[in-house]
C-alpha cells in the first residue's frame, strides 16, 4: 500500500510506547500485542509524535539518514502498513 | 495465609451455610486444605481439595493428624490435569491476587466452573469487586518514589523514576498511611457464576471530597461469601492480603468540588494501565513502562515469531527425550555430562539438571 505524504498520522490513544537503547516497543493495550521498531523505525515513530505531518518526517528523515526518496519513501511505506494493519496509527488527509 | 481468622472464620460461615450431607465439595488451589476440612467437617458427601503445589502433601499429612472424615480426596495437580466424575455442588476457592486479578488465577476458577460445577451449583465467592480511591501520602511518595530523584553514593539514579512511576506497590495499614481524597468507588464488579473473563476496562469519574495533593489511587478488592462482603480496604480488619499503590507522576494538587476520571484497564495476564483525568490534564501510567523491553525479548512475545530453540533448549529436549522409561537418571546424566564438558563442572550438576527435568515432566 502506498501512502500519500500530504496526510497527518493520528497515534491511537491504546498505544503505549518506550524507547530503550535507541530502539523502540509499542505495545497496544487494546490487543496486548507488541510491535517493535529498529533505530530507524524509532525515529520515524518519534518524528510521528512531534509533527504528525508524513512530508515533515519524510524530509526529515531524508536529510538525517542520507538516503534516496525513493528507497526511504518505500520504507515508510512498508512501516506505515504495518503499523496501521497492527491498529496502532490511522492516516488522515489534511485539510 | 493460613493464619489469617478473619478470613478464614467468614469462609467457615459460608461453607458452613451451604455445606449439607449430599454436597460435593471442590476446593480449588487447596494449599494447606483449611476450606476443604471446613466443608469435610461441615458434612460434605465428597471434597476434592486441588493443588499442584507440593503443599497439598502437607494438607493431606494434617488431614490425617487431624482424623478428619475420609471423604476428603487430595489432588496434586493442576485443575485443567484432573477428572472428577461428575459434576461438584460447590467450589470453594481463594483465588485472587492482592487487587483481584493480580496473579492471574480467576482464569483457573472460570475454567473449573465451567467444566466441573452442577446447574445452581454455588461458588465461594460468588461475587468480587475491586475499588479504587484518589489518596494522598507524602511519606510513602518520598520514600518511594521521590527519592529516586535524589543521588545515592554521588550516582544519580533519577532516571529509575520512570520505572518507578510505573510499576504496582503492595502495600498495607502500617506501610501506607493515607488519606482518601474522594469516596472509594468500585471500578470492576465480577459476577463469577457467569463471567468468561478475569479483565478490567472501566473509566469513572469521582468528585474531589478534600483538598490535598493526590499521589495516587489505592485499590483493594470485596469478595462475597455466602451472605456476606469480605474486603481487604485498609479501613476494614487486617487480612494477609495487601492494598495496591497506583502512583501518579507528577502528583497532582486538588480543591474539593473539582473531578477526576479514572480509567485502568488490565486484560488477562496482560499489563496493568491507569489513566487519570482532572481539569483536561491527562497522565497514563502502565506496567508496561515499569521495566526495559528490548527487541529481543519482543521478538519472543510476538505472534509471527518464529522461534529457534537456543543450546540450552537443545539439551533440554535431548533430555526429555531420553525420559522414555528405558533409562537411568544416572546414565543420562552421564551421557550429558559426557558430551557438554563445557556446561558441567562436575557430574552431579549435570545429575540435578536431569533430576530437575525429571520432576518437573514425569
Amino acid at each position: 500500500m502506498t501512502h500519500r505524504f500530504n496526510q497527518t498520522v493520528i497515534i491511537s490513544a491504546e498505544a503505549l510506547s518506550q524507547e530503550v537503547n535507541g530502539e523502540t516497543v509499542v505495545l497496544d493495550l487494546k490487543t496486548e500485542q507488541y510491535f517493535g521498531l529498529d533505530k530507524v523505525g524509532t525515529r520515524i515513530w518519534q518524528l510521528i509524535n512531534e509533527h504528525r505531518e508524513l512530508q515533515t518526517t519524510f524530509d526529515v528523515m531524508k536529510e538525517e539518514f542520507d538516503v534516496e526518496g525513493d528507497r526511504l519513501e518505500s520504507d515508510m511505506n512498508m512501516l506505515l502498513t504495518e503499523m496501521m494493519k497492527s491498529g496502532l496509527i490511522t492516516l488522515e488527509n489534511q485539510a | 495465609m493460613i493464619f489469617d481468622e478473619y478470613r478464614n472464620a467468614q469462609y467457615g460461615d459460608a461453607i458452613r451455610k451451604c455445606v449439607d450431607s449430599e454436597s460435593i465439595v471442590l476446593d480449588l488451589g487447596a494449599g494447606l486444605g483449611l476450606h476443604g476440612f471446613m466443608a469435610a467437617k461441615a458434612g460434605a458427601k465428597k471434597v476434592y481439595l486441588v493443588d499442584p503445589a507440593t503443599v497439598l502433601n502437607v494438607a493431606e499429612m494434617v488431614g490425617r493428624s487431624n482424623n478428619l472424615p475420609g471423604v476428603i480426596q487430595y489432588e496434586n495437580k493442576k485443575i485443567e490435569e484432573i477428572q472428577i466424575p461428575g459434576s461438584v455442588d460447590i467450589i470453594i476457592s481463594v483465588f485472587t491476587g492482592n487487587f483481584l486479578l493480580t496473579e492471574d488465577l480467576l482464569p483457573s476458577l472460570i475454567y473449573a466452573r465451567n467444566k466441573f460445577l452442577a446447574p445452581g451449583g454455588k461458588m465461594i465467592p460468588d461475587r468480587a469487586l475491586m475499588e479504587v480511591v484518589p489518596v494522598t501520602s507524602t511519606e510513602y511518595y518520598d520514600k518511594n518514589i521521590d527519592r529516586c530523584s535524589s543521588p545515592t553514593q554521588g550516582i544519580d539514579y533519577s532516571l529509575l523514576r520512570k520505572f518507578t512511576s510505573n510499576r504496582l506497590f503492595y502495600c498495607n495499614k502500617e506501610n501506607f498511611k493515607c488519606d482518601y481524597l474522594a469516596d472509594p468507588v468500585e471500578i470492576l464488579d465480577i459476577d463469577l457464576m457467569t463471567a468468561e473473563k478475569a479483565e478490567c476496562d472501566n473509566k469513572l469519574t469521582l468528585t474531589m471530597t478534600k483538598d490535598g495533593v493526590c499521589h495516587g489511587w489505592l485499590g483493594w478488592f470485596k469478595a462475597h461469601l455466602g451472605d456476606t462482603w469480605f474486603s481487604t480496604s485498609p479501613k476494614d480488619k487486617e487480612t494477609h492480603w495487601n492494598q495496591v499503590f497506583l502512583p501518579l507522576d507528577p502528583p497532582v494538587p486538588v480543591q474539593v468540588g473539582q473531578a477526576m476520571s479514572f480509567e485502568l484497564k488490565r486484560l488477562e495476564f496482560g499489563e496493568w494501565t491507569w489513566t487519570v483525568t482532572i481539569d483536561n490534564v491527562r497522565q497514563r501510567h502502565s506496567t508496561f513502562l515499569s521495566r526495559p523491553l528490548t527487541l529481543v525479548e519482543l521478538e519472543k512475545k510476538t505472534t509471527n515469531h518464529k522461534a529457534q530453540l537456543n543450546d540450552r533448549g537443545r539439551i533440554v529436549l535431548d533430555v526429555l527425550q531420553k525420559l522414555n522409561g528405558n533409562k537411568s537418571t544416572e546414565d543420562i546424566a552421564s551421557t550429558l555430562f559426557e558430551s557438554h564438558p563445557d556446561l558441567y563442572l562436575r557430574q552431579s550438576d549435570a545429575m540435578r539438571f536431569v533430576i530437575n527435568l525429571i520432576e518437573r515432566y514425569t
